[in-house]
């Protein structure tokens, strides 16, 4: 019974840590590797790493607010290939009003908001097709 | 005979819990087919203040929550709202280029997170960092956004996310309350009064994030807190247009919609009233 203690109980600590290592594992990627701003734009409160798989997506439910222009810049691990981001209404419709899929995927996008709204921001990694493994990926918010 | 059974013990232990762990990871796997990872973001005190005071207001340090007070927040939602109001002081500090103040409230809020256990590694850099730029006023403000985003990305990767709503809350209504109260405040003006009228999206969010995240008594207590609040915020009901895109100019995309065309501006009275009320009784 000792042996319980001394060798698979430490095992299963080492392993049920995976589980949370990932995202803490991802922290600041987006500050590395997404696109600067221009330099009159200050970091946003949302700007922040994550981790991206297959069939995943993660959203944004975000307020912007009216008068300010934002740029958004998004980035991932190479094995994630495009990364794509989308912009939606915060209706039942759930409208598209922006993705970058229509722009060759380009990773960045300036948006000037004339009212403040409630916007989702959904991000996904369309062609990454190996299951069971996550990868960092980020998103980055300035405004000005 | 006994070691044998003590052994054999071991490894139908050790099969089980190999067997409980891939049934657990399935789980999650079967999830991840379509999994879709959700984040509700209030904008930082810093954002929601600059928003609303657009420079129109008058740094008035009486408003200011006393730093001695901070030992004195009890429970773990009373200390969490503490926090949110310190960062909103902090950033209305620094807002103002208030060096000596802002630094007295970054010592607060470090000492601060660090007992409420919400602080990653990284701080301990920050820390440094601001000791040997102590004087400048361009660093207190950096130092501030990196510690800002480290804190909520912190508590978004350990899904500590009630924490981080009732951090939230008590940094949203000390930020209402700073921009109503300051000196020159100007809330007669259409203007400054449709500002307010805007965080109601944030009032709503909130209420989100309370119902998702936390526990059925704190629940309860934040919603019966804030009803004063959320009623004054609904009293605007106004149906507004969907967003649209308006427009592209130089590869900047213009997003329209949002507010009703001609609507009127209501007087923020009972807001005013209720935030003034609801910020006495968390602050105490």
């Amino acid at each position: 019974m000792l042996q319980f203690f001394k060798y698979i109980i430490p095992l299963i600590l080492i392993f049920s840590g995976f589980a949370t290592i990932d995202a803490q594992f991802c922290r600041n990627y987006e500050q590395q590797h997404c696109s600067e701003p221009p330099a009159d734009f200050v970091n946003g409160s949302v700007s922040r790493a994550f981790t991206l798989g297959k069939d995943h997506v993660v959203r944004f439910n975000q307020i912007l607010y009216g008068g300010r222009t934002y740029f958004l810049s998004v980035c991932g691990e190479k094995k994630l290939g495009n990364i794509e981001f989308r912009l939606l209404a915060d209706d039942e419709a759930g409208t598209v009003l922006y993705s970058n899929s229509s722009n060759g995927f380009i990773g960045e996008q300036t948006f000037q908001i004339e009212n403040s709204i409630k916007l989702v921001i959904e991000i996904l990694a369309p062609d990454y097709s190996v299951a069971d493994n996550h990868r960092c990926a980020g998103l980055k918010i300035y405004y000005k | 005979m006994k070691v044998f059974y003590n052994q054999k013990c071991t490894w139908v232990l050790a099969m089980l819990l190999i067997w409980s762990s891939s049934v657990f990871s399935m789980d999650v796997e079967s999830q991840d087919e379509e999994f879709i990872v959700e984040f509700y973001s209030i904008p930082s005190p810093d954002e929601i203040l600059t928003y609303i005071h657009n420079s129109e207001i008058q740094f008035t340090p009486r408003l200011l929550n006393d730093v001695r007070k901070s030992d004195s927040y009890n429970t773990f939602r009373d200390r969490l709202l503490a926090y949110g109001f310190y960062l909103a002081n902090l950033a209305y500090s620094i807002s103002f280029e208030q060096n000596h103040t802002g630094l007295q409230y970054f010592n607060t809020v470090d000492e601060m997170g660090r007992q409420l256990n919400i602080f990653p590694p990284e701080v301990e850099e920050l820390g440094h960092r601001l000791m040997r730029n102590m004087n400048q006023m361009d660093s207190l403000n950096l130092i501030y956004d990196e510690l800002y985003l480290l804190v909520i990305a912190n508590l978004h990767d350990t899904d500590r996310f009630g924490e981080y709503a009732l951090i939230s809350a008590g940094g949203f209504v000390e930020s209402l309350y700073l921009a109503l109260n300051s000196d020159g405040s100007k809330i007669h003006d259409d203007g400054f009064r449709m500002r307010v009228w805007d965080q109601k999206m944030i009032m709503d969010q909130l209420v989100v994030m309370f119902n998702r995240h936390l526990n059925e008594p704190v629940r309860k207590a934040m919603l019966n807190d804030m009803e004063g609040l959320i009623d004054a915020f609904n009293e605007f009901t106004i149906e507004t247009e969907s967003p649209k895109v308006a427009g592209t100019s130089n590869g900047v995309i213009t997003i329209g919609g949002g507010r009703a065309t001609g609507s009127t501006v209501n007087s923020i009275r009972r807001i005013h009233e209720e935030v003034n009320k609801l910020r006495g009784k968390w602050v105490n």
